[in-house]
């Protein structure tokens, strides 16, 4: 329990000492039982979706209002299978009639400013609103600049389709365009990065539609990382179901990308050399989103340092920020590792409006990849907070040399998580 | 972190409502850790852990079977392609609570 809980606490119960013997106990007792107040979450992504929802969940006498720009969401994770041909985009994309439902105000606008010291935020059309706690869900940003020309490059001619909706189409159009015997190069940025092991799972499902379509054609991933996620699970993978299509390139073999030239499809690398793609999927290094930055939220790094247990900023009291944007200790930046987040964070905001201590918070992540359509792997972990940093407790990847009847078990769970995470996440 | 201020508190505050029953009214939390725990299953395994096919339902068992798998699980004797990376995160306190809170979904 925090000094000013146990202040505030003593406050009522001073109150309630005072009119003992005149029957009004009951007003204090239900205020100690009941979190009250206003809280405002913006963002509806995985992070804000979940959080408003569980607050609502835990807290039904709050006043949530969820603050999101668009009328729906296309969702990152099977993104890649929309890239591939498996899936239309209609199937990854949410709307929020059903957190409306819940009773949670949904307001469709743009917060442009946050003033944490006068709890409001001000709307792009909408004036400003009040809150006693703030949740931000604000997903990336991109660092420009990181690769000369990557701005004007992921525009049109090297799409970076790492937030999906017209992006990933346009990528997809452009794998459908490629000539047999084409290269496709994905280029990963340095990390941290939104969903570690994306780019990989990415090269796997491309691969997949050019083995069936276009079976001459290469595959590069030019990787500005000495390591990458599911590493020996990706690479069996590969070897197993699609031979030599594709060819990952590290850090310090050349993987090193500084500069994009989309007039001629080509990039260069820290020594010098040059890569030519038929299709760039050229993959910006990352920050945390806009307006937490513009807001003054941001650590030197472009990252939102937090309490790892209730999320409160670092920066600013009862401003909480959850998911990709924050610096969460051991957990990836994966959807999954926001909607558990969004859960801890909501249990404490719930516990503190109610005068409460926060129940002791746990975390997981699971988040599966599919090689193919019949091919999954996954990591999975739990999480603890220990001296204020979440730290992993138990979890791994997916066995190399796991039997075919597994991994199509993978694939068939990773479907399954989908459904059901969306769901949790949207209703 | 300690919840003994708070408990300390009630007491005090049971004794000055002299019977009057009023304690009872705030000694649940605001936000059970069972809920919490709870809440990272239902995220593959559907509303109230009643599945979201192919991942099975995890409520209405009885807490010792709950138990008894999450344990196989964690030490091996159950075979599965994902659940020993997460039974093995929590302590046997942890799968208690979970199975009384499943049990009853």
């Amino acid at each position: 329990m925090k000094a000013y809980d146990r202040r505030d606490f003593l406050k009522v119960i001073g109150a309630a000492g005072a009119v003992t013997g005149l029957g009004s106990l009951v007003w204090p007792m239900e205020a100690l039982a009941a979190a009250s107040g206003k809280v405002v979450v913006v963002g509806g992504g995985f992070g804000g979706a979940t959080c408003a929802r569980y607050l609502k969940r835990w807290g039904p006498q709050l006043d949530v209002t969820l603050v999101e720009r668009d009328t729906s969401y296309i969702t990152c994770p099977f993104s890649n299978e929309v890239l591939s041909g498996n899936l239309d985009i209609s199937k990854i994309t949410h709307d929020y009639g059903n957190i409306h439902a819940q009773g949670i105000n949904v307001v469709h606008d743009e917060v442009t400013a946050i003033d944490a010291g006068g709890k409001s935020i001000n709307l792009k059309y909408g004036g400003s609103m009040k809150f006693d706690k703030l949740v931000v869900s604000p997903g990336i940003a991109f660092k420009w600049g990181a690769i000369e020309n990557d701005q004007a490059a992921v525009q049109r001619a090297m799409p970076h389709s790492w937030k999906a909706g017209e992006q990933t189409l346009l990528l997809r159009k452009q794998l459908q365009a490629m000539r047999d015997g084409g290269t496709v190069i994905i280029v990963p940025p340095k990390k941290p990065f939104r969903c570690p092991p994306g780019p990989y799972e990415r090269a796997s499902l491309i691969a997949h539609y050019l083995k069936w379509n276009k079976p001459k054609s290469k595959i590069l991933i030019v990787d500005a990382n000495p390591t990458h996620s599911k590493q020996a699970a990706f690479h069996e993978a590969w070897n197993k179901e699609y031979g030599n299509m594709i060819e990952w390139i590290k850090d310090t073999d050349g993987g090193v990308i500084t500069r994009a030239d989309p007039g001629n499809m080509t990039l260069r690398n820290d020594f010098g050399d040059e890569y030519k793609g038929d299709v760039i999927n050229l993959i910006p290094y990352q920050k945390a989103g806009e307006l937490v930055e513009t807001a003054g939220l941001t650590n030197k790094d472009g990252w939102c340092t937090v309490d790892m247990g209730t999320f409160e900023s670092a920066k600013a009291r009862d401003v909480h920020i959850i998911g990709d944007a924050c610096v969460a200790g051991a957990m990836p930046k994966s959807g999954h590792s926001a909607a558990s987040q969004a859960k801890n964070c909501a249990a404490a905001i719930v516990s503190m409006l109610a005068g409460d201590t926060p129940p002791e918070p746990t975390y997981a992540n699971t988040c599966y990849s599919l090689i193919g359509p019949k091919y999954g792997i996954s990591v999975a972990a739990v999480y603890r907070l220990k001296d204020g940093v979440i730290v992993k407790v138990s979890g791994g990847v997916s066995k190399v040399g796991n039997k075919d009847r597994v991994h199509e078990n993978e694939a068939k769970y990773a479907r399954g998580w989908y459904k059901s995470i969306t769901s949790d996440v949207f209703g | 972190m300690s919840r003994s201020p708070r408990i300390a508190i009630s007491g005090i505050v049971a004794l000055l409502s002299g019977g009057l029953g009023l304690s009872q009214s705030y000694a649940a939390d605001a936000v059970p850790r069972a809920e919490l725990l709870a809440s990272m299953c239902i995220t593959c395994h559907g509303a109230n852990g009643k599945g979201a096919k192919p991942m099975p339902g995890i409520n209405g068992e009885e807490p010792a079977d709950f138990i008894d798998l999450m344990q196989a699980f964690a030490n091996g004797e159950e075979s599965t392609s994902i659940m020993d990376r997460h039974a093995q995160g929590y302590t046997e306190a942890e799968l208690k609570l979970l199975a009384e809170y499943f049990s009853k979904q």
